[in-house]
């Protein structure tokens, strides 16, 4: 098993060094002229000259390229163009802010999603699992910035009960701050749970079928005992890789609500960089988040790992 | 033997599911609406009554109008052209570039498997939404750049699904006949390989014009996709969040005509893949 | 009590909406405690779903009716709950495939744990210890180790004995068993078998088990039941039935199980025409009368009961005292044998073909075991095939007999160029096969086919036999569409199928029917070579005598060769001409059937053939010969491969150095270290 987790390590660490490479790639390679793209319409002879010379433009790319990776490694991410601020403070606040989110979020969605998809499964074509499986089909299909927008309307216009923009102001109460959470989160996890629930939907009843849960029947087993210990068990294992596809979604999700509910979040930052052509705030913070989402993915491999007997024990016995 | 334990009889020819036939009937009529959209639709899409701005839905305006006495309606007719756009021509790059990658890795195997997988997954680490937004913040906005960024982005995905299906039906021994029969490269992949292969393309690729549809808007909703006044959905999405204690009829509008078209897409897709389910014991 | 199981007119129907599906239909039946009774038949005869009826386990789709009653009380009646409980306390199962029934996440001690704790109440300790008990008791080897161990690091042999342990583990006083040995190696099924003879004598546990293999259930059962497209038809003492079957149907079964003895080169196994029917509705008459050669009128009419036939036995036939023997299948006196074997088409010299395990970036292992972590490469290495020369002449039929992993169907592949040999040679008509390209190794195609054992993967689901018969057509023959119909109406007519099969489909055939077609594509290019890849190991046993007598015939028509592949001895001495048996890569004897079958023997052919089950006989099958505890991949990395398993084993010669093949006749080699008269 330790072995397996440093594989596993070692090629995460591969992967992200070769992302790095694609996202300084795409963004200096791609355009035309890098600084043109930067300065958009300001873009002119000298402007061009002298935003060349402060990023190092002019200098030859795998040169360019090591002193960007070299100063990651060291947490410089360089300096914004637009806001020409270091990059770094700014992005981890935000990071953090979006943490206060995307966590809650995780959680109650996997807690809920493997819920309501064991309980679906359990009650296969009652009303139940109907009556589910119709709710997490509107849910997978909207599209979750209408579901903020539906929420805003709610909440705020007409009930007047949570705020729907911000993370409020300093001298806040704790609860005044959280307040500002419940939508941004409530709207998250409306969609995601959505696929968790159907995944784990389909796995408990493939799991339910199998023969070694005819076998737990066959030797008397109550119903209860073969749907936790037998048929849950194994089908947590799908499960926890979709949770990690997942992870995909949440990311792509937090940029649209933060949006939506104007949240000073690692997404919004991103929307800011990639609509003013920020490239070096670009490429620090896609960077970032998608080493944050390999790791987590790691985390979830681990997951797996520690389910599944085959890769914990390989060897033969007899 | 060949005796299953229990034997249960597999009813030869089953019926389409229901969600077949909705889906596929939902679908049909969304296409039909966007592209004969100029003569449905009342009004045309830029056309402003200004003394009309912000009313509810009502004889004249069946969804409302807008903050510059637009027809919603119309709109959103309109609009729909921009994201089927996007979901047929990006799933069409990704299973046209997806498909044969899927192919080559199930039918060599071996090394060209490997790397082509370590290829892909390097993609699929990203997600996806960053890697189109990485790619849209080097080039100025373009409706078949973003088709062509969300396609490339869902290639792994589609790869992926297509080697599976194919490694499993290497494992069969009409593949391992054809060998016997010294069959050519090209007639195991066309003739035996790809007859097999269709149903689960189609499950797939549905499956991707959902993803497709969902993904233009956001982008559009962020600011990347067309620009004003253009109708489109995910832009007519961020207007009506300003707008939305006075006029939410706004988002009304534009939030279920997508939603439907996502659940048809989907409910075509997945009752497809529910009718190949018992037949061919489960997707891959 | 006097019966531990009664089953009266039990009736299992699946049909919905479309109509009636009967699989089980009125079926009466009794167990006394501590007996074994044997439900026999064949698919479609509905003996699994019986099982499944009693332990409830088929599901809402099926609607059950008549009374089943356990130790008195009836089933049926019971609050589900109620019934649940009763299993595993009072009824155990053990179903067909252990590969599939154990939870992958939880050891093999939980599994037996699980209903002691349940409905024993024993503390989990005392249940893990029990548990263990219980697998010493099945004669497994470190039983302590294997109770702590996942199902995946198990063989099949180990696994089913494990299931077998959690069925008994609450001592129920009935065990019902669906085809448990079906999917092991015929060795270990031996075992297995005596295990379960002793275990039922000792505990004195009634058995209910299902099975397809007549000789397998005259070993173990004292009774007998034969099912017949979900009907009972014969019913009696295990002995009796079998020594003198009454129903048509049971002797025609008895009939086309190839005895275990050469088979002449003239001589048909007896077979019984048409196929099985499909699960359907009602019929007038007898559900056989299609296919029994002793039916009358009144048969097609009149619906057949149960009738008493004396010493405790039961027909469902009104002719059944009057029914003379199986008709014998008529030899084909009239075609004199027009290609005798002559020759050599195909040989093999040291044919070598090593599999690597893990190779690449899986190779690279890392071990913290010394004191500084060491990364080293070691790609893992399986020897499928070690250095096999064989010969086969044009028109002769080579036996390949071997248990799972011997390397029969890898050399099978190797020999057509389908696997990338690693060392050796193959010549086919006198050209080394690897050497061939171009057109020369499009003629050999041609001219060497294969047909496969699973009809069901072998044939393209989406092409209809017509275009998949019509393919080598095109292929090695350039002829006119018009030619090409009417040579795939030529082809059908030789497998014996009616020519408006060119339009179905795969899935609308019937396993028999499916190999046929199979076999027809692979005669398309007129092939002078057959591999022959377990060909009827997936049929029902009364189409497989069918399809061997097919094969037999092609044979003398067209003086095709075959290298038969199969487990089993039986069916591999009926058709072949000399036979050749493989353990672990290497070829252990070779010779003519008869001088096979005969000692002296190779210890492994010995434990083959003793391993086999008969009908006909009193004697048990002789497990003396296997060591216990071994499983059926044991090989030994050095010197003859199965010393490990060899009862015979002399001493360390056996360890160091391989055997050779040693000639006991002009025709026939051993390879083995003994001296002749030892083999006996």
């Amino acid at each position: 098993m330790a072995i397996y987790f440093l594989k596993r390590l070692g090629y995460i660490a591969a992967i992200i060094v070769l992302m790095s490479l694609l996202v300084f790639l795409v963004t200096h390679v791609l355009p035309a002229n890098t600084a043109e793209v930067i300065l958009g319409e300001y873009a002119t002879a000298e402007t061009k000259a002298a935003l060349e010379q402060k990023l190092g433009l002019n200098l030859p790319l795998p040169v360019q390229y090591l002193r960007w990776a070299g100063g990651l490694l060291h947490g410089d991410f360089g300096q914004s163009v637009i806001l020409e601020q270091p990059i770094a403070p700014i992005l981890w606040t935000a990071l953090g802010r979006s943490a206060l989110i995307a966590i809650p979020t995780l959680l109650i969605v996997t807690l809920v999603g493997i819920g309501i998809g064991v309980v679906s499964a359990v009650q296969y074509r009652r009303p139940l699992d109907r009556l589910t499986s119709l709710g997490t089909y509107v849910a997978v299909s909207v599209p979750e910035f209408f579901w903020g927008l539906v929420f805003i309307l709610v909440f705020s216009s007409y009930l007047n009960w949570l705020p729907t923009s911000g993370n409020g102001s300093p001298g806040d109460s704790l609860w005044a701050r959280l307040a500002h959470l419940v939508l941004p989160v409530a709207t998250l996890t409306l969609g995601l749970q959505a696929h968790v629930s159907r995944l784990m939907r389909s796995s408990m009843l493939e799991a339910l079928r199998s023969n070694y849960v005819r076998a737990a029947r066959a030797r008397g087993m109550p119903e209860r005992t073969v749907i936790l210990r037998h048929a849950l068990r194994n089908a947590m294992l799908p499960t926890i890789t979709v949770l990690a596809q997942d992870l995909g979604f949440l990311v792509g999700g937090i940029v649209a609500v933060e949006t939506i509910f104007a949240y000073p979040g690692i997404g919004r930052l991103l929307v800011y960089a990639v609509s003013r052509h920020d490239l070096p705030l670009m490429e620090a913070v896609i960077l970032v988040v998608t080493a944050i989402y390999c790791l987590a993915n790691l985390a979830a491999d681990l997951l797996y790992g520690a389910f599944n007997p085959r890769i914990r024990y390989g060897r033969s016995v007899d | 033997m060949a005796d299953p334990s229990i034997e249960f009889p597999v009813p030869r020819r089953a019926r389409l599911p229901w969600s077949v036939t909705l889906g596929a009937a939902m679908l049909a009529a969304i296409v039909l609406a966007a592209i004969f959209a100029h003569w449905l639709a009342p009004f045309p899409a830029d056309e402003m009554h200004v003394r009309d701005r912000l009313t509810g839905p009502s004889l004249t305006y069946w969804a409302g109008t807008d903050e510059y006495g637009r027809d919603v309606f119309s709109r959103t007719l309109l609009g729909s052209r921009l994201s089927l756009f996007l979901g047929f021509v990006a799933t069409a790059i990704a299973l046209g570039i997806g498909v044969p990658l899927g192919l080559a890795a199930g039918y060599c195997r071996g090394l060209v498997d490997e790397l082509m997988m370590r290829g892909l997954e390097i993609v699929m680490s990203f997600p996806s939404l960053l890697f189109v937004l990485l790619i849209l913040g080097v080039f100025p906005p373009n409706p078949f750049l973003t088709a062509g960024a969300i396609g490339i982005v869902f290639v792994p995905h589609v790869a992926r699904v297509v080697r599976s299906v194919a490694l499993d039906l290497m494992s069969g021994e009409f593949v391992t006949a054809a060998h016997a029969r010294g069959e050519h490269a090209y007639y195991i992949l066309l003739r035996e390989l790809l007859p097999n292969l269709w149903p689960y393309i189609v499950v797939e690729g549905s499956l991707r014009v959902a993803f497709a549809i969902l993904l233009g808007a956001v982008l559009s909703f962020l600011g990347f996709g067309v620009q004003p006044p253009a109708a489109d959905w995910g832009l007519m999405l961020t207007t009506a969040r300003d707008f939305v204690s006075d006029a939410p009829w706004m988002a009304i509008a534009p939030g279920v005509a997508m939603s439907l078209t996502v659940i048809s897409v989907s409910l075509l897709g997945d009752g497809l893949r529910e009718h190949l389910d018992p037949a061919t014991r489960g997707r891959a | 009590m006097t019966t531990l199981l009664e089953l009266h007119g039990l009736g299992v129907d699946y049909g919905g909406a479309a109509g009636p599906l009967v699989a089980v239909r009125d079926v009466s039946l009794s167990l006394a405690p501590g007996r074994a009774l044997g439900l026999v038949g064949e698919s479609g005869s509905g003996k699994s779903t019986i099982a499944g009826a009693i332990l409830d386990l088929l599901g809402s789709g099926a609607a059950v009716e008549g009374d089943i009653l356990f130790e008195g009380s009836n089933l049926r009646t019971l609050d589900p709950r109620e019934r649940r409980r009763l299993l595993g306390r009072r009824i155990g199962a053990v179903f067909q495939d252990p590969f599939t029934a154990l939870n992958p996440a939880l050891t093999i001690g939980r599994h037996i744990a699980e209903p002691l704790i349940q409905h024993l109440r024993m503390f989990p300790r005392a249940a893990l210890e029990r548990a263990i008990e219980l697998l010493a008791e099945m004669y497994v080897p470190r039983p302590r180790e294997v109770a702590a161990a996942y199902p995946h690091q198990l063989s099949g042999g180990m696994r089913q004995r494990a299931l077998i342990a959690a069925a008994i583990a609450c001592e129920p006083s009935l065990l019902i068993l669906d085809e448990p040995t079906t999917a092991l190696d015929v060795t270990v099924e031996a075992r297995i078998l005596s295990m379960l003879r002793e275990l039922r004598h000792r505990k004195s546990i009634g058995l209910l088990f299902i099975s397809h293999n007549l000789g397998v259930v005259r070993a173990l059962c004292d009774e007998i039941a034969v099912l017949y497209a979900s009907e009972l038809v014969e019913r009696g003492p295990a002995a009796a039935v079998l020594r003198e079957p009454r129903h048509p149907y049971t002797k025609g079964l008895i009939a086309s199980i190839p005895p275990l003895a050469a088979g002449r080169r003239a001589a048909r196994l007896p077979s019984i025409p048409g196929n099985l029917p499909m699960l359907g509705g009602r019929s007038r008459g007898c559900r056989f009368a299609p296919r029994c050669p002793f039916a009358e009128g009144r048969c097609a009419e009149e619906m057949q009961a149960l009738a008493p036939a004396g010493e405790g036995r039961e027909v469902r036939c009104w002719k059944a005292p009057r029914t003379a023997a199986w008709p014998r299948a008529s030899v084909q006196a009239s075609a004199p044998i027009a290609f005798p074997p002559r020759g050599r088409l195909l040989s093999t010299s040291d044919l070598s073909k090593t599999f690597g395990t893990r190779r690449g970036l899986g190779a690279i292992r890392l071990d913290f075991s010394g004191k500084s972590p060491l990364v080293s490469y070691r790609p893992s290495l399986v020897t499928a095939v070690d250095g096999v020369s064989l010969a086969v002449a044009t028109g002769e039929v080579l036996g390949l007999v071997g248990e799972s992993g011997s390397g029969k169907s890898t050399f099978g592949r190797l020999v057509l160029r389908l696997l990338q040999r690693s060392s050796g040679s193959v010549e086919f008509e006198g050209a080394e096969v690897s050497d061939l390209s171009g057109g020369a190794l499009r003629r050999f195609r041609g001219q060497a086919q294969i047909v496969f054992q699973n009809a069901d993967s072998s044939l393209n689901p989406r092409l209809s036999v017509g275009t998949a018969l019509e393919r080598p057509l095109v292929l090695f023959e350039g002829i006119g569409r018009h030619d090409r119909k009417r040579r795939v109406l030529e082809l059908l007519d030789m497998v014996r199928l009616p020519a408006a099969y060119r339009e179905r489909y795969p899935h609308q055939l019937s396993g028999g029917e499916k190999q046929r077609v199979a076999i027809a594509r692979a005669l398309a290019s007129r092939p002078k070579f057959i591999v022959c890849d377990e060909p009827v190991s997936a049929l029902d046993v009364s189409v497989q005598a069918a399809v061997v007598n097919l094969m037999a015939d092609l044979r003398d028509s067209f003086g095709l060769a075959y290298l038969f592949i199969s487990h089993d001895l039986a069916v591999v001495a009926q058709l072949s001409d000399r036979i050749a048996v493989m353990y672990g890569g290497t070829i252990c004897e070779i010779g003519g059937v008869a001088e096979v079958l005969a000692p002296p023997h190779h210890p492994y052919t010995r434990m083959l053939l003793a391993s086999a089950p008969r009908i006909a006989e009193e004697a048990e099958a002789d497990t003396s010969l296997s060591a216990a505890g071994r499983t059926a991949v044991d090989q030994a990395t050095s010197g003859c491969p199965f010393h490990l398993r060899c009862a015979f084993k002399i001493g360390a010669i056996c360890e160091s150095e391989r055997p050779p093949l040693r000639p006991m006749s002009p025709t026939h080699s051993i390879a083995c270290h003994l001296d002749a008269e030892r083999m006996g």
